[in-house]
């Protein structure tokens, strides 16, 4: 059975990587090596089974970032000027 | 009034509280990130149960000059790489590792940009299948 959880944190580190790569000045204080603890608005359930995971695998005096969403957007597609040649 | 300090991969400057550089100087600094970009990121994200993802990537206005996206789980308290991909010696690739020690290098003819996409993303989907694998000795 599919974890739903699991599922949707996988899809959370994703976009958390995209937003850093597109968002240069986001992570300017995020330090080298920390470990990045996502949370989302409103979602318990998530957010405790985040925190318990990053704990869980928390190195000694490593540094711990949480970062807070409000959400996803919807997902969209990101290909580029995509064009139909009808055979 | 006020002291700056660069490092290799971000800019601090201390100054004093009540002076009107503590709105002047975050604005200069935001300016200066956005424009002459000091873009080195590195980051763990846990996964799942003994599975964590470590995230580097290089970036020089905007555009992606080096990476590493790897896969580590937990094998006996130790932190093993199970799969890299990665931007070093110049070309984009993925480095395979196995539980006896063995490393395969499969070489991506993709632009970096491109194949940190596709390493974030094969991570995501294929993590449990990669961690289960590794563990097997496959």
């Amino acid at each position: 059975m599919i974890n739903i959880l699991e599922r949707k944190h996988a899809i959370l580190v994703t976009e958390f990587d995209r937003y850093v790569v597109e968002h240069p000045e986001f992570a300017v204080n995020i330090p080298r090596n920390a470990q990045i603890v996502l949370q989302v608005e409103g979602d318990e359930k998530y957010n405790e089974w985040s925190m318990q995971l990053a704990e869980r695998q928390r190195e000694i005096d490593q540094s711990v970032v949480y970062v807070k969403v409000k959400g996803l957007k919807p997902a969209r597609s990101r290909l580029l000027k995509p064009k139909v040649a009808v055979a | 009034m006020f002291q700056l300090i660069i490092h290799p991969d971000q800019l601090v400057v201390i100054y004093h509280r009540d002076s009107f550089f503590t709105i002047i100087i975050p604005l200069l600094i935001k300016i200066i990130q956005k424009f002459f970009c000091f873009c080195k990121r590195l980051y763990i994200i846990p996964l799942g149960e003994n599975a964590r993802k470590r995230h580097y990537h290089e970036a020089d206005k905007g555009d992606i000059i080096g990476f590493a996206v790897q896969l580590e789980v937990l094998v006996n308290d130790q932190w093993k790489v199970v799969i890299r991909y990665d931007s070093a010696h110049g070309f984009a690739h993925i480095d395979r590792y196995y539980l006896d020690g063995r490393k395969v290098k499969i070489e991506l003819h993709l632009k970096l940009s491109e194949a940190l996409t596709l390493g974030d993303e094969d991570i995501k989907e294929n993590w449990k299948i990669y961690q289960k694998a590794f563990l097997e000795g496959k």
